[in-house]
């Protein structure tokens, strides 16, 4: 039961505060797999963060660079914008992939400087960091969504993250 | 330049002619001449190209150019004030050739032209109707001339050629004069020509008129020297640069020199001398004395042409509070007959003093230039914009004359008392005032005589009382004449500027109308400016209500005080709507507003601090063309254009309650209508139903039925005694009504203990309320109101066995109380044992003329009505009726306490107040207030206008309480049957015809439908127009039985009230106009007698219907949208998650039972979607499956994940909606069962559109599956395999549609689902419809949803922080 929960763990966004994060270390058991992460032990690959933008950098066409403050630290973040000329993607239904591309340039165009967003992505190594490759962008207008991220994330560290990481070291 | 053929004209003729035309000595083009000259602003606000772009009026034509070449001839003179009979009024140059002399104005002023007989080349020809008689006359305004023949004039030993002379006779300048002969300077200010009474030993008494010039002097060497003569002989430009010009010195033209003013006031600015002078001492008053230099026959004016422009630096350090200075602009507008001149459409001049000269080329597109005028910023909340206020130091001249065929205005020369009032203000006030009177005129316009709004010569207008009554005293200064005036001119309305900005501008009604119009496209203009940040706040989600959606309406609320305005009018009832309006000569508008029943309506309603009230649908495209007009500028206000409504948004206004009197003070109320209740007898009516207002649009419009309104006649005749001051004192001071009542109760227990158990319990709540005692109340007195009871004995209908209470009586407005008794009809020993009393309904019934009495009834409240010989009112039979006529008076009436009133002295002028307070000023302890019977459930009214207190021993009150609740009957919340409409259909027999004949009774064929009818308080949530297909009175509306015959053929209003938690709607059959004004989402309404439809939470209105609005619940949300109905529904919508324990995912893992969880979550990808056409016919409320707009969707799994893990959601048709976001808000919270109906693509929203393209898909395809074959766990990893039940290919639009639907789930924030882990049989029929779709039941845990809900981030956190803690 406890392997399994990992297991689904694995493959949950973990709502992470940034302090958190940035302490990840990449999954010793798998270093050939550049999304697998531990945090004390318990391999993660996917997290969720809100917070607010305070750095932006746009390639256009390539792939947005921001980082996220969500107030305990600041998580860099990449949103690809390389769908339709990437050859990863032209295996794929090119209707999906025009929607992803389109999506991913919605998102760029929500991230900007100030305002606060929920991510959620890949936990990827860039450069020796830690960093969240997107999937999808919330913009969250409700002042209290980001006290509620960091309560959830103190709830969830508590009572699940902690929980199955002693036991999994 | 002389053509051949050129004509020359005569003045005369021009006059004759009356047209005005501008003219020139060779051919005139076709296209008007430009007039301008090219000129400097000292002000840096010339701004008039700009301004004429703006300002172009299509009416205004451009001068008629004469077709032929022509000139004029004639000789240019000054003016003559020294025969004070002269028509001339005005300080023009005069034109006179030898038929006539008219006024004129030069664009290229030589001092030289003066006498000469000159060739006016380019003029325009302005005609004026002057005198009573409307004499013709005429203006010249000469743009270009040359000298015709040069004539030898008297020789200056100064003058040469650049240099002008001006003197009475020969000008003979000595070398050494007298220093004090002549005065060497700057112009600074120059005075308006006026008139001085002189006495004189030989003439008798003449009136002397004359001028002042400020003039700066320089106190050097040289000037001071007897020998400035000579040196002025030399002077140079560098020579005048020595001087230092700052001493200031008087000069006063008087006699013949007056007619100098045109000339001096050409050189403001400029080095000028003057010889021939004398030094005097003047009196400007009786005691005030000025050395000033004055004129003599001898006097000559030298102005040397190097020196022009050699000005006073200006315009330095304004800052709008009265500073002086110059300004140039063109004037875009006169308003007031030429008090109110608009520069530059922003700038305003006033020109009201009585003083000023104001040229005749004062016209509409001149440009002009003004000097030493008064700078001011009034700083109005409501339009920026700052005043030029003139004074008797401005002078005004023109730059350019105006190309425009308009008209000149001469000021009338009598001053009204108006007109003493305004200029007796500082300039803010001043315009302020203007504004009042402009406003008035057009608010009371055929409604009251121009004389009573303006007033005359000896009697205040109303316009001025209004605005007297708006300033403070200081505000008020008394004016002196030009001569004091200009020597004082320090104590000109400078530094009191500041004051006024609280002045409000009283709007007309139609430009309150206009401004909301305004209002609203600017903040749909600014709201969707900014929706790509905030999200489009314009547009509210759709409402679904029976399977269809609905556009809601959007509201906007704007606070008076905060704009800065305030509206007067007449209250009145709108013969269209019936509804409550406020009313003047230029529009009225509905007014949501709780009047004292004593109301008078002849009365002025000043509506101060209110709150605007727009609502409406907002439109796909905002025309944003509107931000050139300014609803509140001052051009909107003077003007004589009305604007018109144009927008079909519903504005009203709402008057919030406030502590301030003044705030609903009723303007020119005086003191005459005294409330007071004579001596006599009243009955107490308790009001129980009103009956709507039945329109006979198909007749006679202005022809309306009577209004009916329900009472119950309570078992209380008020008698009032009068006032014995003495009496009342004793009855207040020191208890001693208590003694009276201790007597009496007493008595009283003896009978008491008799009585059984049931009464035992009426006892002890009649006891809750009673003093230390303890004892029962049961009053009969005999003792302390007998000396008055006997005047009644012959009018009293009853036996003697009554029950009295003594009490006070205080009215509105009246300072003194009355000794009255509150005697009960019915015997003593009814009440006492609980039996129900006989209820004794009336009908009311109000002529057409007494319509106002009946809107300001309020339902539930108690009013008195004065007895009369023969009163029906008194015999207890069955059924009354009423006849309320204009002429009835009715009280409204409210209970309190005695003990409130002690510790104060009642008879020496206690105030009415519907709080008594002690002297200290605290509330008084043991004040209570009787609740009138809470018809409208919880009354939260918390300022109840009422007209009369009634002031019992608060033992008392709980009797009262028991009684007046008994004979209620609890009618609130009981459900009336239809006997208690029979009434009316017995009673008001017209009622009935009228709506039948005016519908012409389509209902034959139907039954009506039945049920009870049952009065609902409750918070309205929404409201939309609905036809009657929507709202069946029966699940299946089946023609010949019962069904909604009111609905056929025209549509309704379904309104969704919020009551005990849950949402019902009650159908309103009546066109928007029929339902009370305010009857919008977020206000709590209590809708009396609504017919309950076959328990499906639906309600129905009737003829008999009626709805009351609760006012209060509007206050609390006053800034931009209402959300109180929404914060409500959402709670409403939390309490009942609450039950239900939140969990984790991974720790729902753990559990094996099947109970009701809460999980926070979001979607990460879809799993399977299944999407189809719903059947036509399908009301499929029992499998939970709702219709959206003719898609089902069958079949759903949605991966979810809360950071702790992930599940699959399985959802239902409607569930699945919400999560695709394809649903409101609302609906969620709505029970499925309530869908029905065929479903149909609503209005043009985002929301119907991308709904609508699915609906095509379906309608080709019948079926769509989406299957996701890529990443359970990453939406931007999902494979959506796309399959169709047609088996036809799928276009790529369809395909991108389909797609993009689903990525609207994983793009939402966060949900609060309530589910359940699957139950085995439900997994089974999972997997069984898996398989059918090749899909394998997901390795996840799965849930099923029951309810689907955003999540309540506040509430979320709360719990949270609650749990860490």
């Amino acid at each position: 039961m406890q392997g399994s929960i990992m297991d689904a763990l694995y493959n949950t966004h973990v709502k992470l505060l940034a302090f958190d994060f940035l302490s990840l270390s990449p999954n010793p058991s798998c270093p050939t797999d550049p999304s697998s992460f531990c945090r004390k032990g318990t391999p993660l690959s996917r997290a969720e963060s809100v917070g607010v933008i305070v750095t932006r950098e746009l390639k256009p066409g390539k792939f947005l660079r921001f980082i996220i403050d969500d107030g305990t630290g600041c998580i860099p973040c990449v949103l690809w914008l390389n769908q339709l000329t990437s050859p990863y993607f032209s295996k794929r239904n090119p209707s999906g992939v025009r929607l992803i591309a389109q999506l991913a340039s919605k998102f760029a165009a929500q991230i900007q400087l100030g305002v606060v967003v929920r991510v959620r992505g890949k936990i990827t190594g860039y450069r020796g960091m830690v960093q969240i490759t997107v999937s999808d962008v919330v913009l969250e207008r409700d002042p209290n969504a980001q006290v509620l991220h960091w309560l959830d994330c103190i709830r969830l560290a508590r009572k699940c993250y902690d929980k199955y990481s002693k036991n999994g070291v | 330049m002389e053509e051949e053929g050129t004509v020359i004209l005569t003045i005369s003729h021009l006059i004759q002619r009356a047209c005005p035309i501008t003219a020139a000595s060779y051919s005139v083009p076709r296209s008007p001449i430009s007039t301008s000259k090219p000129h400097k602003n000292p002000g840096g606000n010339y701004r008039h190209e700009e301004s004429f772009r703006t300002c172009e009026n299509p009416t205004l034509q451009t001068l008629k150019p004469l077709n032929y070449p022509t000139f004029l001839v004639g000789t240019l003179a000054l003016p003559s004030f020294a025969n004070c009979n002269s028509p001339i009024k005005c300080s023009c140059f005069q034109f006179s050739d030898d038929s006539a002399t008219i006024c004129c104005d030069i664009l290229d002023f030589d001092p030289k032209m003066i006498g000469q007989k000159i060739r006016i080349l380019t003029w325009n020809f302005i005609p004026l109707t002057c005198g009573n008689g409307g004499e013709k006359d005429g203006f010249l305004e000469i743009i270009s001339w040359e000298v015709f023949q040069a004539c030898s004039g008297d020789v200056c030993s100064f003058s040469d050629s650049s240099s002008f002379c001006l003197s009475l006779g020969v000008c003979d300048v000595k070398n050494k004069s007298k220093t004090s002969s002549l005065i060497f300077g700057i112009v600074e200010s120059i005075s308006p020509v006026f008139v001085v009474p002189c006495v004189s030993g030989e003439s008798g008494s003449r009136n002397i008129s004359g001028f002042l010039v400020d003039v700066l002097v320089c106190q050097c060497k040289f000037c001071v020297s007897k020998f400035l003569a000579s040196e002025l002989r030399d002077l140079t430009e560098e020579k005048v640069k020595d001087h230092s010009f700052e001493k200031r010195a008087i000069v006063y033209f008087s006699g013949l020199t007056s007619s100098w003013h045109p000339v001096v006031s050409r050189f403001i600015s400029n080095v000028i001398w003057l010889t021939g002078l004398k030094q005097k001492l003047v009196f400007i008053t009786n005691e005030e004395s000025k050395l000033m230099y004055v004129t003599t026959d001898e006097a000559s004016l030298h102005v040397t042409k190097f020196f022009k422009e050699q000005g006073l630096s200006r315009n330095t350090n304004i800052k709008g509070r009265g500073e002086i200075g110059s300004y140039t602009g063109v004037i875009t507008a006169i308003y007031m007959q030429g008090m109110v001149v608009e520069l530059d459409q922003d700038v305003i001049l006033l020109l009201t003093d009585q003083h000023l000269i104001v040229p005749h080329c004062v016209r509409v597109g001149a440009i002009v230039t003004l000097e030493n005028v008064h700078f001011v910023d009034p700083k109005f909340p409501w339009a920026e914009m700052l005043i030029l206020g003139a004074c008797c130091r401005t002078s005004m001249y023109v730059e350019s004359f105006s190309p425009l065929e308009t008209r000149g205005h001469l000021k009338s020369h009598s001053q009204t008392l108006l007109q003493k009032f305004i200029n007796s203000l500082p300039f803010a006030a001043r315009l302020w005032a203007l504004l009042v009177v402009s406003c008035f005129r057009k608010k009371f316009a055929g409604i009251l005589p121009e004389k009573v709004i303006l007033g005359s010569k000896h009697k205040e207008g109303l316009a001025q009382e209004y605005a007297s009554s708006h300033l403070p005293p200081s505000a008020f200064q008394f004016r002196h004449g030009v001569l004091v005036e200009f020597c004082r001119h320090d104590s000109c309305s400078v530094g009191k500027e500041e004051h006024y900005f609280h002045l409000r501008l009283v709007l007309p009604i139609a430009n309150l109308i206009s401004y909301c119009e305004i209002s609203w496209k600017k903040i749909l203009v600014n709201r969707e400016n900014f929706s790509d940040f905030v999200g489009d706040i314009n547009q509210k989600k759709p409402l679904s209500c029976g399977g269809r959606s609905y556009v809601q309406s959007i509201r906007r609320v704007l606070r008076t005080e905060e704009i800065g305005i305030l509206v007067l009018g007449t209250l009145k009832t709108s013969i269209y709507s019936g509804r409550l309006q406020l009313v003047d000569a230029t529009g009225g508008v509905d007014i949501m507003l709780d009047l004292p029943a004593t109301w008078n309506f002849d009365k002025i309603f000043e509506a101060k601090d209110f709150t605007l009230i727009m609502e409406g649908v907002p439109p796909d495209l905002v025309d944003s063309d509107s931000t050139i007009c300014q609803p509140l500028s001052c051009q909107s206000i003077f003007s004589t254009a009305q604007p018109l409504r144009t927008m079909k948004i519903s504005i009203y206004l709402y008057h919030c309650s406030t502590d301030d009197s003044r705030s609903h003070s009723l303007f020119f109320d005086g003191k005459g209508d005294l409330l007071e209740l004579d001596r006599g007898k009243f009955h107490l009516l308790m009001l129980t139903h009103k009956y709507p207002i039945q329109q006979r649009f198909q007749g006679d419009r202005a022809k309306r039925s009577n209004m009916f309104a329900q009472a119950i006649v309570l078992h209380w005749d008020l008698l009032v005694a009068g006032k014995d001051k003495d009496a009342v004192r004793n009855m207040v001071s020191a208890g001693h009504w208590k003694d009276l009542l201790e007597n009496f109760t007493r008595q009283e227990n003896h009978l008491t203990h008799k009585r059984c158990k049931t009464e035992q319990a009426l006892v002890e709540v009649s006891n809750c309320g009673l003093n230390d005692s303890g004892d029962v109340l049961n009053c009969q007195f005999s003792g302390s109101c007998c000396a008055d009871r006997n005047l009644y004995t012959g009018q009293t209908c009853i036996s003697n066995q009554l029950l009295e209470l003594p009490c006070l009586v205080a009215s509105k407005g009246v300072n003194s109380h009355c000794l009255a008794t509150l005697c009960c009809t019915i015997e003593q020993a009814k009440i006492v044992s609980g039996c129900v009393l006989p209820r004794r309904k009336v009908l009311l019934e109000f002529s057409p003329d007494s319509f106002c009495m009946y809107e300001v009834l309020r339902i539930g409240r108690c009013y008195l009505v004065q007895h009369k010989e023969e009163d029906i009112l008194c015999y207890p039979v069955g059924r009354l009726k009423v006849f309320i006529t204009s002429s009835t008076k009715l009280w409204c009436l409210t209970f309190s306490s005695m003990e409130s009133l002690q510790g104060s002295d009642v008879s020496d002028g206690l105030q009415y107040c519907n709080i008594p307070t002690n002297s200290d000023g605290k509330i008084s302890k043991g004040y209570r207030q009787l609740e009138i019977p809470c018809l409208t459930g919880n009354a939260i009214d918390n300022e109840i206008y009422t007209d009369v207190s009634v002031f019992v021993p608060s033992s008392a009150l709980n009797l009262l309480e028991t009684v007046i609740g008994k004979l209620d009957g609890g009618s609130l919340e009981s459900k009336d049957s239809f006997e208690e409409e029979s009434d009316i259909h017995d009673l008001g027999g017209s009622m009935v015809n009228a709506s039948t004949q005016s519908s012409g009774n389509p209902w034959a064929d139907y039954t009506l439908p039945e049920g009870n009818l049952i009065t609902l308080r409750g918070l309205v949530v929404a409201l939309h127009d609905c036809s009657c297909e929507a709202f069946p009175a029966q699940p299946m509306p089946i023609p010949g039985e019962s069904y909604l015959p009111f609905l056929r053929g025209t549509g309704g209003v379904c309104v969704h009230v919020l009551v005990d938690n849950k949402i019902v709607r009650v159908f309103c059959d009546l066109n928007k106009q029929t339902y009370p004004v305010g009857l919008v989402g977020d206000v709590c309404a209590t809708f009396h007698r609504v017919l309950v439809l076959t328990q499906q939470k639906k309600y129905m209105m009737t003829p008999v219907s009626f709805i009351t609005i609760d006012d209060t619940s509007l206050i609390n949300g006053h800034t931009d949208e209402f959300n109180y109905a929404h914060e409500t529904v959402v709670k409403l919508s939390n309490t009942s998650q609450s039950t239900v324990p939140p969990v984790l995912i991974s720790d729902a893992l753990q559990l094996s039972d099947l109970k009701p969880m809460q999980f926070r979550c979001r979607v990460v990808a879809l799993y399977i979607l299944v999407v189809q056409k719903a059947k036509a016919t399908a009301v499929s409320r029992s499998c939970g499956c709702s219709i959206l707009s003719g898609v089902e969707i069958p079949l759903a799994g949605f991966i979810m994940d809360d950071g702790s893990s992930s599940c699959c959601c399985w959802a239902d048709s409607e569930r699945a909606a919400a999560l695709l976001g394809l649903e409101s808000e609302e609906i969620l919270l709505e029970e499925s069962a309530e869908t029905s109906g065929r479903s149909k693509a609503g209005k043009g929203q985002q929301y119907n559109s991308t709904v609508s393209h699915l609906d095509k898909i379906l309608e080709q395809h019948g079926r769509v599956v989406a299957k996701n074959y890529g990443s359970m766990f990453d939406s931007s990893f999902q494979d959506l395999a796309l399959s169709v039940g047609s088996g036809r290919s799928i276009s790529s639009s369809e395909q991108d549609l389909l797609r993009s639907l689903t990525t609207k789930a994983f793009l939402s924030a966060s949900w609060t689902i309530v589910g359940s882990l699957m139950h085995p049989e439900a997994s089974r029929w999972l997997e069984q419809q898996l398989t059918e779709l090749d899909m394998a039941v997901p390795s996840l845990p799965n849930v099923w949803a029951a309810s689907v809900n955003r999540t309540d981030v506040l509430a979320e956190a709360r719990n949270t922080i609650q749990w860490l803690m």
